[in-house]
């Protein structure tokens, strides 16, 4: 896994965690404007942050978000999340 | 309300036998709960009355139970006593020395201080009673009070930080060893 898809994935589980803080937020906060907004653009951020990989990288998921754009199977063509080293960059 | 049992109406034998095994627990309860008469007119005539296991174990009675033969109706549960079982204690409270508590006085609407429209709450009025000789906790006033802020979005952190602390909000992190391995590991 090179630097880049690995620094994709990093900012995909950034934007996913903030996206599910605001949501939490939002859950006892339904009228905060800001928090709203924040959210909106942390959410656009994810699916564009998402397609962007997927284009380059694959699906994330096997089935029912991602499509796939090229011939072959590419979900196994990834390594699998226990198989990246996130400490050594 | 009337409890569908499982399986009722399906007749393969995992569901038999789990009827089966609620029936006996049934029984047992039945045993411990009912006077004997009212056992006796109930028409349980497999199940000895509630005297003459005196002294014994109620799991004998079960034993008992269990030698009776499949088909005979003993096994089956009356949905009814479901409904007897579930819906909790028929009589009023009593505390702890016997005596029966007392139902709430329905305060009125006169005289109390309660500052919102409607009836003041019942947790509400029983703690304006509170006296130390009440039997019951609820009437000895709070035993604890939780207080969480209510939170106001702020600043947010980066989204590395975010990932990295646990929070997206600066005033929620807490830099305590909670959520840090131990030193050495």
């Amino acid at each position: 896994m090179d630097a880049q898809q690995k620094e994709m994935l990093l900012r995909l589980m950034e934007l996913q965690f903030a996206a599910t803080e605001l949501n939490l937020y939002l859950d006892t906060h339904p009228d905060d404007m800001r928090a709203l907004q924040e959210f909106r653009m942390r959410s656009q951020e994810l699916m564009s942050a998402k397609m962007e990989y997927e284009r380059i990288y694959g699906p994330l998921l096997n089935f029912g978000l991602g499509m796939t754009s090229r011939n072959s199977w590419q979900w196994i063509q990834d390594p699998w999340p226990w198989e990246v080293n996130w400490r050594r960059s | 309300m009337r409890r569908q049992l499982p399986g009722r109406h399906k007749s393969s034998r995992l569901f038999r036998d789990s009827e089966r095994e609620l029936a006996r627990e049934q029984a047992k309860r039945r045993l411990r709960r009912r006077a004997p008469d009212e056992a006796a007119s109930a028409g349980h005539e497999l199940i000895p009355p509630a005297e003459q296991i005196q002294g014994q174990a109620a799991s004998t009675a079960a034993e008992r139970l269990d030698k009776t033969p499949s088909g005979s109706n003993c096994c089956r549960v009356d949905p009814e006593d479901l409904v007897h079982f579930y819906s909790g204690p028929e009589e009023g409270l009593k505390d702890n020395q016997g005596q029966e508590v007392p139902p709430p006085a329905q305060a009125t609407q006169d005289g109390s201080d309660w500052p919102f429209e409607g009836r003041q709450p019942e947790a509400a009025q029983l703690s304006n009673q509170a006296t130390p000789d009440t039997p019951s906790s609820l009437f000895f006033g709070e035993l604890a009070t939780a207080y969480v802020p209510w939170q106001t979005f702020g600043q947010t952190l980066s989204l590395r930080e975010a990932l990295r602390t646990g929070t997206l909000f600066p005033e929620l992190v807490r830099n305590v060893p909670l959520y840090q391995k131990p030193p050495g590991t």
